[in-house]
């Protein structure tokens, strides 16, 4: 397995310089990992993926990858005046992806039906899907989610559990920055952001048996 | 190279939906050239001030002094409105704007002259507003030769000279003005281009301006700088759609121009368009680079607005080069307003060929040299650090 992204020791100051917003932090994203990083608000998750992603410099520590990316940020930052097939073409074409599949994006995200909405007419949840199926349709070998399950309903939550679980077979790297514990089958990897640094709470080896567990242990 | 210019395409398409999409960059775009070229042409379409209301204060009640008055009240600039009877009518007349110029005339105005003394006509000007002091300046200026010729004429006469050859002392020598370029001295000839060239510049810069700190404000740039497209490709795709769209815009406004409110055009249209498509790519460049530079849409108006304001005032087309103080003259120079300007009105009113218009092409030349690859390398600079 190729590894995809790595963070040694990566620290991010806040504007004041004074407090950490994360620190000590170590991570690898390799091909086909499912990553999970949970954190409460305001505990530095979303600034822990600009750092990741680059849209931030880190403080301390060094962050590499090697391999082009997309996000889904946690407030909507695609084009409302656009359709939503409009916004999927100009992702997939300013990538270089002909997206042969985005019919089978369009079904993996509960978006069949919407194709020619506006994404400002579009219902919260289905534009958090749409920015999912944005992310998608660029064919990138690492996702970055932010908050992806954040507003989605049940049965929109498990599209995306399955979607995640189709990207993670497709040996896509998966790096998903969230609140709550998710019922996503088999992560690679499942870690707190703590003062201290990440801590694991299943060990990435060991994540596969502990499934169970962490499904007991997390939402109800 | 093939999916560089799909990505390019992609851009420009996504550029037009948005312009097409949202009703005010529309009418910035589309309606705005029109709603300008319609309100200043309307405003200068009498061409020159005419019917400007005098008043008159005959203290001499004369056949000198009505001969006087009915020589002004000849000139279409002028309109004799009232009569005053003391100086203070006269300033509550001039507070109060009704009129904007007074003729004085002393008493005793006729016998004195007739007996040789000499006497003055006071004719006084509100200096508030220059523009109509000008033009009545300009019409006294026309109509006392004649008078003064006529009386100094009839003393000569009453010396026993004959009538033929006291006319010929009178108009032995005499001065003609001729208006080169503005032989009827149309205030539209002088506004009007100057104008249009300057709103031109203010939605060129504008428009762009907002192109792309929504981008920013969404964070969809941020897309943008994850994804495959290069600075240059980005410039490409936003540039071009509105350098499309103002190439239309400055053919409509100035094509109405000339030929709805009778501008007349002396020179090669070809340059002319050519002069166009330079100053739109400066200014595209440097609505561009306010984008860049900017966090949000109040300030990227704010700043466009700053630079655009002053502009027109010291680009020299209201006020002579030559009279402004050093630094500002530095200040002009840098403006692209100031050289596309000269060169507008150089080939549109003078007829003026390359030869004669080549400085401004090289320095807007120059100009579009250094804004548009700064713009990309400030673009480019801004994606790598993406935030």
């Amino acid at each position: 397995m190729n590894s995809l992204l790595q963070a040694q020791n990566l620290g991010l100051r806040g504007k004041g310089r004074s407090n950490w917003l994360f620190k000590n932090v170590n991570l690898t994203v390799s091909s086909g990992d499912i990553v999970v990083i949970i954190g409460n608000s305001g505990s530095g998750k979303s600034s822990l993926g600009d750092t990741l992603c680059g849209l931030k410099k880190p403080s301390q520590g060094f962050v590499g990858r090697q391999v082009p990316v997309a996000i889904v940020t946690q407030h909507f930052t695609l084009y409302t005046d656009l359709t939503v097939q409009e916004n999927l073409d100009f992702m997939a074409a300013i990538n270089d992806n002909r997206a042969e599949n985005r019919r089978e994006i369009l079904n993996w995200t509960g978006l069949t039906g919407w194709e020619n909405t506006k994404a400002k007419n579009l219902p919260s949840s289905l534009r958090k899907m749409l920015q999912i199926a944005c992310a998608v349709v660029q064919n990138t070998p690492l996702i970055i989610f932010d908050e992806p399950t954040y507003g989605l309903d049940q049965s929109l939550s498990i599209l995306f559990y399955r979607l995640v679980e189709i990207l993670a077979k497709q040996n896509r790297g998966m790096l998903i920055l969230t609140n709550q514990m998710l019922k996503v089958a088999a992560p690679t990897g499942v870690f707190e952001l703590a003062d201290s640094g990440l801590v694991a709470l299943s060990p990435s080896s060991a994540a596969k048996e502990n499934q169970s567990i962490y499904e007991s242990e997390g939402v109800g | 190279m093939r999916s560089r210019w799909n990505r390019v395409g992609a851009v420009m398409q996504k550029e037009f939906l948005h312009i097409f999409r949202d009703k005010i960059v529309c009418s910035i775009a589309f309606l705005a050239p029109l709603a300008f070229v319609a309100l200043f042409g309307f405003l200068y379409i009498e061409q020159k001030v005419t019917n400007l209301p005098v008043a008159v204060y005959d203290q001499d009640q004369s056949e000198l002094s009505r001969t006087i008055i009915q020589a002004f009240s000849d000139s279409e600039r002028f309109k004799i409105t009232t009569v005053c009877n003391n100086y203070r009518e006269i300033e509550h007349l001039m507070q109060s704007e009704k009129v904007l110029s007074v003729i004085v005339i002393p008493p005793n105005l006729q016998q004195d002259v007739k007996s040789g003394k000499s006497r003055e006509v006071a004719l006084i000007f509100n200096g508030t507003n220059i523009l109509t002091m000008n033009t009545l300046a300009n019409v006294a200026a026309q109509v006392i030769p004649t008078i003064s010729g006529g009386i100094t004429m009839k003393i000569i006469q009453g010396y026993g000279v004959p009538e033929q050859k006291a006319y010929q002392a009178v108009t032995a020598l005499s001065f003609r003005s001729r208006y080169w370029y503005n032989p009827s001295t149309s205030y539209l000839v002088f506004m009007l281009l100057g104008l249009l060239g300057t709103v031109l510049q203010q939605i060129t810069l504008l428009g762009v301006a907002l192109s792309f700190i929504k981008e920013k404000e969404s964070g969809s740039w941020r897309h943008l700088a994850f994804s495959k497209l290069s600075a240059f490709e980005i410039l490409m795709g936003k540039l071009s759609v509105y350098f499309i769209i103002y190439c239309i815009d400055a053919m409509v406004m100035f094509g109405l121009g000339f030929s709805c409110f009778g501008m007349p055009m002396h020179g090669s249209p070809l340059l002319f368009l050519i002069v166009n498509l330079l100053f739109i790519l400066v200014m595209l460049a440097l609505g561009m680079a306010i984008s860049i530079v900017t966090t949000s849409t109040p300030q990227a108006i704010e700043i466009s607005m700053l630079i655009a304001m002053p502009s027109f005032l010291i680009s020299g087309w209201t006020w002579p080069y030559l009279s402004m103080p050093f630094p500002i003259q530095i200040l002009s120079k840098l403006l692209p307003l100031t050289h596309f300007l000269d060169a507008i009105r150089r080939i549109v009113y003078m007829g003026a060929g390359f030869d004669v218009v080549w400085p401004q092409f090289v320095i807007l030349g120059i100009f579009v040299m250094i804004c548009l690859p700064l713009t990309a390398f400030m673009l480019q600079r801004h994606m790598l650090r993406r935030s």
